[in-house]
């Protein structure tokens, strides 16, 4: 049974990795994080599992830079908004 | 997981600028039309929802709280609105309880060590399978690993999007992963990625 994420008291595998995405994801709170760093510090395997974890998840946050913005798409919402405008289309349900 | 102060229209009041729409929302088009994409999966509806997005977002500018994330706000107005132009199909994989954390995904690296495949970062260029993995994500896995992994939101902002509980944002995010894990390992597989077991470093089951 995973025991509850405390810098004071010494964790177990299981809950380090059961807290491992949240831990990457710096979901965790200080002293949460502290308690992870603390167990990953002695622990080879927990230190194995969290570098491929953090290098799976770096390799999709990695295809952010991928965001191109679509020249044509950028003009015709703006000329939606303009004819929107023109047409008088005030305040109203936002969605 | 930003902290950026949003221009404040006016000191005395909580309603932005007209004036202010363009400058305010805009930037944040191509992530919008990401995010359409990933809930469309077609390209041509993709664009006609992003219109209809703005368009929503322009008519109800005088409802967006000055100071607050318009990239948020946009993604909200987003998502209603594809619910609102489509049929949701119930075309989705239930998460279990079994991706609650990341036990199971670490139990897959554990196997991989196993195999000889615990390198292949090293090894691999993994962006093509990485970009295929996601795209072969089903619902609503895709659209949660857009909203963190790939347009930065925090596990509480996606839940605000998507209007969910935050252990639905976690278990679908966490089951997201050890799916695209599960298909890198496979392609690393398949090209052949492998050191004898006896090379590869020990890495014991989840056990001190």
């Amino acid at each position: 049974m995973p025991t509850r994420l405390t810098h004071s008291v010494p964790v177990d595998c299981e809950t380090v990795v059961r807290a491992l995405w949240a831990y990457i994801d710096r979901e965790l709170s200080d002293e949460e994080r502290a308690a992870v760093d603390a167990h990953m510090a002695e622990c080879d395997h927990c230190r194995a599992h969290n570098d491929f974890e953090r290098r799976l998840v770096q390799s999709i946050t990695a295809l952010r830079a991928d965001v191109r913005e679509p020249d044509e798409l950028r003009d015709r919402v703006l000329d939606a908004l303009r004819r929107a405008r023109t047409e008088g289309e005030g305040e109203g349900e936002v969605g | 997981m930003s902290n950026t102060t949003w221009p404040m229209a006016d000191a005395t009041s909580i309603a932005p600028r007209e004036s202010d729409f363009e400058s305010l929302t805009l930037p944040h088009l191509a992530s919008v039309a990401r995010f359409a994409l990933s809930l469309t999966r077609d390209r041509a509806n993709a664009d006609d929802l992003v219109q209809e997005t703005f368009l929503r977002a322009m008519r109800g500018w005088h409802t967006f709280k000055a100071g607050s994330d318009p990239r948020r706000w946009l993604f909200a107005i987003c998502r209603n609105t594809f619910l609102r132009m489509r049929q949701e199909r119930h075309e989705l994989v239930e998460s279990s309880e079994e991706d609650a954390d990341a036990l199971p995904t670490v139990l897959g690296h554990v196997r991989a060590v196993e195999q000889g495949l615990g390198d292949l970062f090293e090894l691999l260029d993994v962006r093509p399978a990485i970009v295929a993995a996601i795209d072969r994500l089903p619902e609503p896995h895709h659209t949660i690993l857009v909203l963190v992994d790939l347009e930065g939101h925090s596990y509480e902002e996606a839940a605000a999007v998507l209007d969910v509980p935050l252990g639905t944002v976690r278990s679908r995010l966490y089951r997201a992963r050890r799916m695209i894990q599960d298909a890198l390992l496979a392609y690393a597989e398949d090209a052949g990625v492998k050191r004898r077991a006896s090379e590869a470093p020990a890495v014991d089951t989840v056990r001190c």
